[in-house]
């Protein structure tokens, strides 16, 4: 079937890839362009395993097609560590506090988490669990993913950080 | 599931949007935001020959005042609904009806027209734009009109949008300064469609109900505007007695669908207890 | 030959001297996982890749009776579409089972549909889209039979043996005689619907064939299991399987035996003579992959007048399939944990057109402890006293009915510092009494919680280096239970190094038998191996010492020698020693290596009982208006033995928690009446718990010293913490509302239609 010629950035670096119209934008990151850090965990849009940025927005790629990405800039969970491998704040965060257990829910976590403190750098534990609202995951609880969090805007903010006592 | 096959346009106007529209015929469909159509598409409920993306179009974007109106194009998005600085002072239901849909990611590509115009009835916005009498700027082959919101929903996923179609902008009046307002969404957790939901709009002259609306969500196959419930509470200080004839009267013109929500009762109950609040809260907002 | 390069670490937090153990460092392989390097099974992208989608069944009983291949095959892209009719010959049928423990699959071997989301064809293709639409154009029809649905829809049928293969029957005493002298009575059914594991990562397999030697990338919870199930089935051996799994996004028991999704990609394969990828969609992970079966339990219970236990009868009727047999064990679970001097439990199954059950995380307790903590709950209210002083009345020093001693139980501390940190005490009796300032019903529950210690059979390899690093193989898996660093604690603390600098390689079949990650045995079962192995090496480094007149170790024999440190020190004198490197170079040695292995203690099980304990307490909110509840503080105290990874530790029993909190109020599938199809075979309708659902939440790790149950002294977390939770919600409910839910979910269905609506 006929392929679109898409040009695009991804994780600052330009690329261009010959795609079908119905290729959702995960399957082109995942199959394509062989960045497998974003994972399929649903149908239906619901997981948000699939969360990457597209244009300084939080978006499932699921949800959205290759085609419509054509001309865009998009960070995916290898592109937010710096370019010497240090850890983003939230990345740390979310080893520091032990935010992941099986990890598959972790980039798209991630990711959101990332946009989060930009919309919002200080929010609170509601805000926190309201701002990730679109992520699924199995493993962990949440109890730890919306410390790894705080400890992220702390981070960010050179605020101190002061995890609750068991 | 991967979606079936189809072509992708990507007009640059309306004018284009609506001449693709109009030559692909029924087997087109607009893309606004995607988060309906695709999820529709990934189930082969849609199967769609052609898609015209309409994100290209720049008069598809942007929050406008036009004397005692806002206009907000169709491609706006719920994130910025809720970014908007204007509309939390002019038209603050807005924004707190957008909060309550799905969940972050969505409400980044999820539109205004979308969510108006594809006659979902478990969409929050149209029983909103209903309540405040919005209308809904549209273009189709025969050229632009108007259609009020309260006109424009026949029964599920069936709308005064003709096939080629689209809706650009939706053009609201701005409720008088120092309303009551709120949008009450019964949801079973967060990022659901509503068990049923309420919006009401109202303004209060010495102590008593000047003007009133409200519009019902997923209670019907349409978003309903209960107009009998309003006028009951005109004239009247919101007092209970009061607010229990409004709720019975918009109960009664619900007609639910029975399903993972619910059974059909027990949804028209929650509707009228979601209006019931609804009405206390905007009553607490609104300042005489 | 590890693949998987582990980065060094920073530094760690330590407080203890010389010690791994018991310290929370991170997550060793969280780097990898946050910067999305940790490669899953469908992460993985070998040259000459096809693509494949498995169709499945839309109705839940009959044949298929046409499948459009030529419109399939006609797409661009499809390279081929495997069906019945020319799937590849098995060397064995799926249908048969060598011992209990083996599983049916449906995998093309005829055109029977006995589920709905059965595989019925796999399509092959250059992509996932082409792949995906060759499914659709299929077009299957069928010839359809009535589907048999539900606990009701067949005969019920009497059981030999239940779950993992526990007597169906199994008490003391006499049960009438005990009802018959009760001073206060009780009798009542539960219900508890079928649920999914639903992993976040579905299953996935990518299958390489070279002649007649597969490399198979795949999540597994138990990789020996499926090296020979696979060489059973395709007449290999399984010496030429090498299995891949180094992590799984979840198992929750979905993932611990080898299924029929899986072994189609390895046909599908050797179909078409490439690698191929096949990978479940969310919808397909609901029938293939197992779930747990519903269960309706009726319980009978009698106390004396003083609270004391007379009787308690325990029934459970369970569905399975009708193509083979597991029976979701509920109630087990009475045979273990209340004093009553006659109990009785007994399961019955029910057969109907589903995907065959399987073991999902707490399997038998989570619906068992549920059922049984209501009952009690109830009982102790019809009885007058408070729930908590009961279950202390009924606490069990010894093992009901088999009389052992246990090994270790630390119950009646869980239940104080969790009723402590809770606020237990100010919790009035009756219902109804509790409200919030926004005129919210409150209520407060209590749970026991409990689940056995096991251990499987698991062989380890460790090595120690001259320059001071050492190495650990054990073909164990994390699946998120935190394997890649709690094994690395205890190989660390066993070889006496730095944690910094052992390497740990797990999940590989290649690697020696690391036995099953599952029935929360995966940390003993594995860590006992690696502690053996790494004793080995050091007893074999202690020769080199000991005999040797130019160490300082010299004549001190090798039980006076311990590894601290990089160095082996006298036990009775620490401070004379002589480091590992001193010693190999001394020798003339690189390296030296060792073997260890674990597994079940037949004479320790026979003289003692196993088991987890804790006590959970939930407070419930609910709203008047809508009968909406929410939990909304939860603080579980658990005794688990030896711990050795606390953050680790307390992040499964929080995941466990919040299991426990979508089985008492969400999960729950619903199949339509007549098809037998699921209604929310999704996870926009079948609903795990999300962010909003969580209360606060506190996990509490008693401290327990258990000599007895193996070598570490460490029992499982993994599964605990839905037991007890679920009961202590749905004991919270009634608490709040003065309304008993009797099936779960509880919904606001369920309270609203009940005598005494809110």
């Amino acid at each position: 079937m006929a392929k679109t010629l898409i040009e695009l950035t991804i994780n600052g670096e330009q690329a261009e890839a010959l795609v079908e119209s119905r290729t959702l934008l995960i399957h082109f990151l995942r199959e394509q362009m062989n960045l497998t850090g974003a994972h399929i965990g649903c149908d239906t849009g619901h997981c948000g395993a699939c969360t990457v940025e597209i244009d300084g927005m939080s978006v499932k790629s699921c949800m959205t097609f290759a085609v419509q990405a054509a001309g865009a800039q998009i960070t995916t969970i290898e592109g937010i560590a710096g370019a010497d491998g240090t850890l983003s704040a939230v990345q740390e965060g979310f080893r520091m506090m032990h935010g992941l257990q099986c990890g598959y829910c972790t980039p798209g976590m991630i990711l959101r988490a990332h946009r989060l403190l930009l919309e919002n750098p200080a929010p609170t534990e509601s805000e926190i669990r309201y701002g990730i609202a679109g992520n699924l995951c199995r493993c962990t609880g949440y109890v730890n993913i919306v410390k790894a969090i705080q400890y992220a805007a702390a981070k960010i903010n050179g605020t101190p950080f002061q995890e609750a006592a068991e | 599931m991967i979606p079936g096959r189809f072509d992708y346009h990507r007009p640059a106007s309306i004018a284009e949007a609506v001449a693709l529209l109009a030559s692909l015929g029924d087997e087109a469909r607009p893309l606004a935001g995607g988060h309906s159509l695709i999820p529709l598409m990934k189930t082969r409920l849609a199967t769609p020959e052609h898609l015209v993306d309409l994100g290209a179009i720049a008069s598809l974007k942007g929050i406008q005042v036009d004397g005692d109106d806002i206009v907000i194009a169709a491609m706006t998005t719920q994130a910025e609904l809720i970014g908007s600085a204007l509309l939390a002072e002019r038209i603050p239901l807005l924004k707190e009806t957008a909060l309550v849909i799905a969940d972050p990611q969505i409400r980044y590509k999820g539109t205004l027209g979308g969510n108006v115009a594809n006659g979902d009835p478990g969409n929050d916005m149209p029983a909103v734009m209903q309540c405040l009498d919005a209308a809904y700027e549209v273009v189709d082959e025969a050229g632009p009109r108007r259609i009020p919101a309260r006109a424009f929903y026949f029964g599920a996923y069936d709308t005064a949008l003709q096939a080629g179609g689209i809706v650009t902008a939706v053009r609201i009046k701005v409720p008088p300064h120092g309303h009551g307002y709120a949008y009450e969404k019964l949801k079973r957790k967060i990022g659901d469609y509503a068990t049923a939901a309420a919006a009401v709009v109202l303004t209060v002259a010495d102590g008593r109900c000047a003007t009133a609306s409200i519009g019902l969500t997923n209670v019907s196959e349409t978003p309903l505007w209960a107009e009998e419930a309003a006028r009951i509470l005109v004239g009247s200080t919101l007092d209970t007695a009061t607010l229990d004839r409004a709720v019975a009267a918009a109960e009664s013109i619900t007609n639910p669908a029975s399903d993972m929500r619910g059974p059909a009762e027990y949804r028209t109950k929650m509707a009228g207890v979601m209006l019931r609040r609804a009405i206390e809260r905007a009553k607490s907002r609104a300042t005489a | 030959m590890s693949d998987i390069t582990m980065p060094n670490v920073a530094a760690i937090e330590r407080s203890r001297h010389g010690s791994s153990i018991g310290q929370p460092v991170t997550r060793r392989e969280g780097h990898l996982k946050v910067t999305g390097q940790a490669g899953y099974a469908a992460d993985y992208n070998p040259p000459g890749l096809l693509h494949a989608v498995m169709a499945v069944s839309g109705i839940s009983r009959g044949r298929v009776t046409h499948l459009d291949v030529a419109a399939a095959e006609a797409h661009p892209g499809v390279v081929k579409v495997m069906t019945p009719a020319n799937a590849p010959k098995l060397a064995k049928s799926p249908d048969d089972k060598d011992h209990g423990f083996m599983f049916r699959m449906n995998v093309l071997q005829n055109d029977s549909v006995r589920f709905a989301n059965q595989p019925i064809a796999v399509v092959i293709a250059e992509t996932l889209e082409a792949a995906t639409e060759g499914v659709a154009l299929l077009r299957p029809r069928y010839a359809e039979e009535p589907a048999r649905i539900g606990l009701d829809g067949s005969a019920a049928f009497a059981l030999q043996a239940v779950g993992a293969g526990a007597p169906a029957k199994g008490g003391i005493g006499d049960i009438e005689a005990g009802l018959a002298e009760a001073a206060t009575r009780f009798e009542a059914t539960y219900e508890t619907p079928a649920q999914y594991h639903n992993p976040l990562e579905p299953h996935a397999t990518v299958a390489e064939w070279d002649g007649d030697k597969l490399v198979l990338h795949t999540p597994s919870q138990g990789l020996t299991m499926a090296q020979g199930r696979i060489a059973g089935l395709f007449g290999i051996d399984p010496a030429n399987i090498l299995i891949k799994s180094p992590f799984l996004g979840g198992g929750f028991g979905a993932k611990g035996l080898f299924s029929g999704p899986q072994v189609l990609g390895i046909m599908a394969a050797r179909f078409v003579g490439r690698p191929v990828k096949l990978v479940l969609r969310r919808e397909q992970m609901f029938g293939p992959v197992g779930h747990r079966g519903e269960t309706r339990q009726t319980l009978r219970l009698g106390a004396d007048s003083t609270g004391g236990l007379t009787a308690l009868e325990h029934n459970t009727l369970t569905t399975t399939s009708f193509y083979d047999d597991f029976f979701e064990p509920a109630g087990t679970t009475s045979r273990h944990l209340y004093a009553s001097p006659a109990i009785a439990t007994s399961h019955e199954g029910v057969r109907a057109d589903i995907g065959t059950p399987i073991f999902m995380r707490a399997p038998g307790e989570a619906p068992g402890s549920a059922a049984l903590e209501c009952a009690i709950d109830e009982l102790a209210v019809k009885a007058g006293m408070d729930p908590l002083d009961f279950r202390l009345r009924n606490y069990a020093e010894i093992e009901p009915i088999t009389g052992k001693p246990f090994s270790s139980k630390a119950l009646r501390q869980c239940y104080a510092q969790g009723a402590a940190r809770f606020g237990w005490a100010s919790r009035p009796r009756a219902p109804r009494q509790m409200r919030d300032d926004d005129g919210l019903l409150v209520g407060w529950g209590v749970g026991t919680a409990t689940f056995p210690a096991m251990i499987f059979p698991s062989e380890a390899r460790a090595v120690l280096r001259v320059d001071g690093s050492a190495r650990v193989e054990i073909g164990a898996q994390d699946m998120g239970q935190g394997a890649w660093t709690s094994l690395a604690q205890i190989a660390a603390d066993g070889l006496g190094v730095d944690y910094d600098k052992l390497d740990l390689e797990i999940g590989s079949s290649a690697l020696p038998t690391g036995g099953i990650a599952g029935g929360s045995a995966g940390t003993a079962t594995a860590g006992s191996a690696i502690h053996h192995a790494a004793a080995d090496v050091i007893k074999k480094l202690a020769a080199l010492a000991t005999s040797d007149e130019r160490s300082p170790l010299f004549g001190a024999g090798n039980s006076g020698v311990v590894p601290r440190d990089g160095r082996l020190v006298r036990q009775d004198d620490e401070s004379r020693g002589e480091s590992y490197a001193s010693i190999l170079a001394r020798a003339g040695l690189a390296e030296i290596d060792g073997k260890g292995s674990a597994g079940p203690n037949p004479s320790m099980q026979e003289s003692y009982a196993m088991h987890s304990h804790g006590a959970v307490f939930a407070e419930v909110k609910v709203d008047p208006d809508f009968g909406q509840i929410r939990v909304t503080r939860l603080v579980g105290a658990f005794a688990a033995g030896r711990i050795i990874n606390p953050r680790m530790v307390r992040s499964q029993y929080y995941g466990g928690m919040i299991w426990g909190v979508g089985f008492a109020l969400h999960e729950h599938a619903a199949a339509d009446p007549r098809s037998g199809r699921l209604m929310n075979a999704n996870l926009a309708e079948y609903h795990v718990p999300v962010n909003a659902d969580v209360p606060l939440i506190e996990a509490i790790l008693v401290e327990e010293h258990d000599p007895h149950v193996n070598v570490l002294g460490l029992k499982g977390v993994g599964e605990i913490g839905i037991t007890g939770t679920v009961g202590a919600i749905a004991n919270a409910v009634w608490h709040a509302t003065g309304v008993r839910a009797r099936a779960f979910p509880i919904t606001l269905d369920t309270l609203l239609e009940r005598p005494g609506d809110i």
